[in-house]
């Protein structure tokens, strides 16, 4: 039996690690609802339980943001490269603006105006990695998948317009964490400029007001240093906190000529994400890791060995996808093949059926036929056959009735030896005394158009017997037995291959006038066209 | 990834349930493949057989007419010796009637082992093969009239069908001479004997 682990099929589970110095928080949501929470303190222990919880939950990867007092942020400035060149530029300043520590990032906030228009990028680097190595190190021992480490004031950069509205202006995003205290980002034009993370000691609503209150003037105090505010560019502080914090905060904080203050309650903020989990507390937590899974930015901090699992995952995540696509595929495809295979049984059976049913109904029909050695069509194919053989069936007897005929007209020729074959080639040399086999062929008559015929050749040797040593009457008397022979209808060609005395120029020629031993002979081929079809 | 970074022990599971159903896979499609093409190819049988058992039983009364048209000639064909087995001691048998019908001061022959013709004009062979058994005759003759009656004697007597393909006639002498001991004329002529039979299966029976 074949299964699949449960997290290949977990559509839209999602689960998060919000890591704060002295804590670490689960979030397990599924479709925007947190299913599962839990919080884990810094420590042997905390591993200890966070290690059995992650090896008794399914292999869901985790999504890690960081909300440390040890994350150091700068800014800098670098000239105008890209590519491979500006990662190597950012990685040796980031090395050296950030000793001891691998978890550095970097990315580009914008372009300076003026001549050298360099690049403005931010850098930064948690400062003390056994913070978060803690935690990772768990997840390695329980081959959990890391997906990222985010850091959670810079990840608060995408959130300044949906919880804003807009991104301009200078901007101050204050917010309650449970898992690592009060937080105050601040966003110049919507770039992350800094942020700032203090702990809260005391949970009570007065206190906390009285350290929030204390926390912003530091804040603000160190903006005025940097840029005094003015009307036109007043600075905005976001308060995002709820219960009855958020209303002693509206009640004690009135909007200044160039300080306005915005209140935000983390429940409605929830409730706009088209979250099912209700919170009424200030803390802002769950809302930053609802939007943190919905929008899951980049990696930040995870080096590749961190994430090996969470690739290895999407590789086992891609092989088993595969196996589905395979094992529904070949199920799919073979099952089509089976019922084609079906069918043309079906379809078999019904035309062997049928066949035996024609079988049946022509040997009842046979019955009144007599018996024959071969079956009907066979007859006539046998027949057919002899005919042709009959047809084409060839003797030198026409031939040499035809020869006859003429020679008794010219009593004076004798024929000495006549070589007859059914021949192929009306120009057959007659190399072979013999009549050969291969010359019993049929070819196409030029002027016989497509029909078929077979040649009767004959090679006839003769002499003019009695021969005075009259050379001019015995060669006349050649020519016209050819003549003869040509008049007649079934002739195709007559040639005197060689007449009594060869008197072409091209030959030698040599005769003794008191000689007794005169002869005239001859040379006649003969061919006649037979067998047309 | 860097091979060091791959943990096989993680990757296992999915692999060995790949491989399977890979496997299996592949065996399923194979085996369905095979299946198919061979109901296709009994389909596919069943069905030709069909057509021609069909085509044959509306044909039986076209069948009747054949019967009635070439069994005779086939009949026929068949007592002439050329459907069926060879008749080698027949011709044989006639050449030597015709050496003291005639007489002839020689005749001698040669028959060569059967063999299949291959006809070079169109003849439609059906499910039969035509074979074919060379004779060479090399007789003295009187006169060239004695080669005709040879082979009228062959055509009126012997069974089967023959073709002369070739022949060669030389005067032996300048005078005819009337000795019955010495030829006039030398002949030798090559002669073809066919056979018709089934292409496969034993000879034709009657």
């Amino acid at each position: 039996m074949i299964s699949f682990p449960a997290s290949v099929f977990d559509f839209g589970a999602h689960r998060a690690l919000l890591v704060g110095n002295e804590r670490a928080a689960v979030y397990h949501l599924k479709h925007n609802t947190v299913i599962h929470y839990s919080v884990f303190d810094a420590g042997e222990a905390g591993r200890q339980r966070l290690h059995r919880y992650l090896n008794g939950t399914p292999d869901i990867p985790f999504y890690v943001l960081v909300d440390l007092f040890d994350e150091e942020y700068r800014q800098d400035t670098i000239p105008r490269i890209s590519g491979r060149d500006r990662r190597a530029l950012l990685k040796r300043k980031a090395g050296r603006l950030f000793k001891d520590t691998s978890y550095c990032y970097y990315k580009v906030m914008g372009r300076e105006t003026g001549a050298r228009a360099n690049d403005r990028v931010l850098l930064s680097s948690l400062t003390n990695p056994a913070v978060i190595r803690q935690w990772l190190a768990v997840f390695e021992e329980t081959r959990t998948p890391v997906a990222r480490i985010c850091s959670l004031p810079i990840f608060t950069e995408y959130l300044l317009k949906p919880i804003v509205g807009c991104c301009d202006g200078r901007r101050l995003l204050v917010s309650l964490q449970d898992i690592s205290g009060l937080r105050q980002t601040f966003f110049d034009n919507g770039k992350f400029q800094f942020s700032r993370l203090v702990p809260m000691p005391q949970r009570d609503p007065a206190s906390c007001l009285h350290v929030i209150h204390d926390e912003v003037e530091k804040v603000q105090r160190y903006l005025i240093s940097q840029r005094p505010f003015n009307p036109e560019e007043p600075l905005h502080i976001h308060f995002i906190l709820g219960g009855d914090l958020l209303q002693d905060l509206k009640s004690a904080r009135t909007t200044e000529e160039d300080v306005n203050y915005h209140f935000f309650d983390p429940g409605e903020l929830l409730e706009t994400t088209g979250s099912g989990t209700q919170t009424s507390t200030p803390l802002v937590d769950l809302y930053f890791i609802q939007r943190f899974l919905k929008i899951r930015p980049g990696n930040y901090y995870a080096r590749i060995a961190e994430r090996r699992y969470f690739n290895l995952w999407k590789l086992r995540a891609s092989v088993t996808a595969c196996t589905i696509f395979l094992l529904l595929g070949s199920a799919g495809w073979s099952g089509l093949n089976f019922l084609d295979g079906i069918v043309y049984k079906r379809e078999g059976d019904g035309a062997k059926e049928q066949a035996q049913l024609f079988a049946a109904k022509y040997e009842q029909a046979r019955k009144r036929h007599p018996v024959t050695p071969v079956e009907a069509p066979d007859l006539k194919a046998a027949v057919g056959i002899a005919d042709s053989l009959a047809h084409y069936k060839s003797s030198p007897i026409d031939m040499m009735q035809l020869l006859s005929r003429s020679l008794d007209l010219f009593p004076s020729i004798r024929f000495n030896k006549l070589t007859w074959a059914a021949a192929v080639d009306p120009d057959t040399t007659f190399s072979h005394t013999t009549a050969r086999a291969d010359l019993r062929e049929v070819l196409n008559v030029p002027d016989a158009g497509a029909a078929t015929a077979m040649y009767n050749a004959v090679l006839v040797e003769g002499r003019i017997e009695p021969f005075d040593g009259n050379f001019r009457e015995a060669m006349e008397a050649v020519r016209q037995l050819a003549a003869d022979l040509r008049a007649r209808e079934t002739v195709h060609d007559v040639r005197i291959v060689s007449l009594p005395l060869d008197i072409s120029s091209s030959a030698d020629l040599q005769g003794n006038m008191q000689s007794q031993d005169r002869r005239a002979e001859f040379t006649l081929r003969l061919v006649l066209t037979r067998g047309e079809t | 990834m860097k091979p060091e970074y791959i943990d096989w022990e993680y990757l296992r599971g999915p692999l060995v349930r790949f491989i399977s159903v890979a496997t299996v896979g592949a065996a399923l499609l194979l085996g369905s493949d095979y299946f198919e093409r061979r109901m296709e190819q009994e389909y596919s049988r069943h069905s030709e057989r069909l057509s021609a058992r069909r085509h044959r039983y509306l044909a039986v009364d076209g069948e009747e007419e054949v019967i009635k048209n070439y069994l005779p000639r086939f009949m026929d064909l068949h007592e002439r010796g050329l459907l069926g087995g060879e008749h080698r001691l027949n011709w044989v048998e006639v050449l030597q009637e015709a050496g003291h019908r005639l007489p002839l001061p020689s005749l001698s022959y040669e028959i060569s082992a059967q063999k299949v013709y291959r006809p070079d004009f169109p003849v439609a062979a059906g499910r039969f093969k035509i074979f074919v058994s060379e004779m060479t005759l090399n007789m003295q003759l009187l006169h060239e009239g004695d080669l005709f009656a040879v082979l009228e004697l062959l055509d009126e007597r012997a069974m089967g069908l023959y073709t002369v393909s070739g022949c060669e006639l030389t005067r032996a002498f300048v005078v005819l001479t009337d000795n019955p001991d010495a030829g006039n004329v030398t002949a030798t002529c090559l002669l073809e004997w066919f056979s018709i039979n089934p292409a496969a299966g034993p000879e034709i029976k009657v």
